[in-house]
Formats: structure tokens, C-alpha cells, sequence
């Protein structure tokens, strides 16, 4: 299993940005993906094939994507980008609509990115850290924010 | 041993998210030996009549078609413990209400 601190990096992270849909949030979490060879291409357009086939279920919480695909669709290693968004945009999910954090997910088989799962939902399950990951501006406070979910349950 | 199975898009990252915060609630509740299965909304159909819960991203509701008579619950927001916390505790408490007996 691997540590989400690991694996959001400089190439991982796009904090603050804007999108003008969001297909092009998730694109953008998937293209850095992409760029540090978690993924092909290919498993970029399945995300957004999926979200858009499922309906916005991707938005697991309030404020907050989790876009996947299987990993078969061209995962080559288990990974997670993050990014986040000045100006919050709507999914189309009426419950947990708009979305101001993206994590991008590609999983190499069905265990390795679960304990990354367990941090993501620890931290955005509480509402004063899921405001700090809002808005965090540097790598570094995202950082210091995982180490500190560790702690909660 | 209450059997419950977890259902989202592909059985990789929803699902796997409900699970997690099932299981703090379940060993609250006395009940940590339950067992929580994911899976894909494509294979869910087949294996709901053998679960005693069902808990599905509330999203995906209509893609579903729960046996009739067995306990479904739809979770809005997965990473809200105290959602999940309530909806469980309701399912059980109607449909079940001897686990929770202790």
C-alpha cells in the first residue's frame, strides 16, 4: 500500500487553478498523471467516459471528485494527482455540487491505493481540514495536512 | 455475520470509500466482524439476494435494482462518518434490530 504523501509531488499537485468545466479539471489531474508515467493517455479519456456514463457519482463528497477509470484502461502505476479550484465548478452532482477538490485516482489492482483512499476520506471528512485543503496554496501545507490526518479517525 | 456489499462504478474507488467508513461504524456498534465487500455496479445484480445490506452511492440509485425486501441504503455524501453513521444505524435498527441488541 502506498502513502498519498509519496505520491503527491510538485509534478502531482495544481493547487488554486481554474477550469472552465469539469472535464477539463479532470483532464487536468490526468494529464499530470499522465506526465510522471502513472498512466497512458488512453486512461485520461476513460475517466471522463465514465463520469460521464455513470453520472457525476465521481463527486464522492461535498466539494470533492474522486475521477477513476478501471485499471485496465491503461493504469502503469498506482497514483493520485490533486488538484484544486479557486472558482468551484459543477459536476452535476445536486448533493455535493460544486466541487473545489479533485483527486485524480489511477490504481494498479485492488489494493495498493486503498490506505491513499483512507487518507483522502480522513482528511475531507472533516470539514476544518477539507477547508484547509481548499485552501492551501503550497505543496508544503498539503503536506503538513496529511501528516496531521494520519492522526484522525 | 451480517454481510454487506458495497456497490460504486467499478469496485475501485467509491465503493472501497463506503467501506472504510463502514467499519468504524460497524466495530462501534459490536458488530466488526461483519464483512464488507465492493464491487461493480455491472456485478452488483447478481450478488444483492445474497447480502443481507446494500449500500450504494446515492447516485447511482437508479442504475439499481435492489431484491425487494432487503435493505438498501443510499449514501449522499461517502465520507461523512456521521451520515453513514445514521443510515446504518437506521437500516439496522428496522431490519435487524437483534445485532444491535446487546
Amino acid at each position: 500500500m502506498r502513502d498519498l504523501r509519496d505520491m503527491l509531488t510538485e509534478k502531482t499537485v495544481k493547487l488554486n487553478t481554474t477550469a472552465s468545466d469539469w472535464k477539463e479539471a479532470v483532464r487536468m489531474g490526468g494529464r499530470m498523471l499522465v506526465d510522471v508515467k502513472a498512466c497512458k493517455p488512453e486512461y485520461v479519456d476513460a475517466m471522463v467516459r465514465f463520469a460521464e456514463e455513470l453520472g457525476p457519482y465521481i463527486v464522492i463528497g461535498k466539494g470533492l471528485a474522486l475521477p477513476h477509470a478501471r485499471p485496465e484502461e491503461g493504469v502503469l502505476e498506482t497514483c493520485f494527482s490533486l488538484v484544486t479550484l479557486s472558482e468551484p465548478i459543477e459536476f452535476g452532482n445536486e448533493y455535493n455540487d460544486p466541487v473545489y477538490v479533485i483527486f485524480c485516482m489511477a490504481a494498479r489492482d485492488k489494493d495498493e491505493h486503498i490506505e491513499a483512499l483512507r487518507q483522502i476520506a480522513n482528511l475531507c471528512g472533516d470539514e476544518f481540514y477539507f477547508e484547509k485543503i481548499k485552501s492551501a496554496t503550497t505543496l508544503k501545507e498539503i503536506q503538513d495536512l496529511l501528516e496531521k490526518a494520519g492522526d484522525l479517525k | 455475520m451480517l454481510k454487506i456489499l458495497a456497490v460504486c462504478g467499478n469496485g475501485q474507488g467509491s465503493s472501497i470509500v463506503l467501506r472504510l467508513g463502514l467499519e468504524p461504524v460497524l466495530s462501534e456498534l459490536g458488530l466488526g466482524d461483519a464483512s464488507v465487500e465492493c464491487t461493480a455496479i455491472g456485478q452488483a445484480q447478481g450478488m444483492m439476494a445474497f447480502v443481507d445490506l446494500i449500500v450504494v452511492a446515492a447516485h447511482l440509485a437508479n442504475l439499481v435494482e435492489p431484491p425487494k425486501n432487503k435493505p438498501v441504503i443510499y449514501v449522499n455524501n461517502l465520507v461523512d462518518k456521521k451520515e453513514v453513521k445514521e443510515k446504518v444505524v437506521a437500516a439496522l435498527e428496522k431490519y435487524y434490530p437483534e445485532l444491535l441488541k446487546k
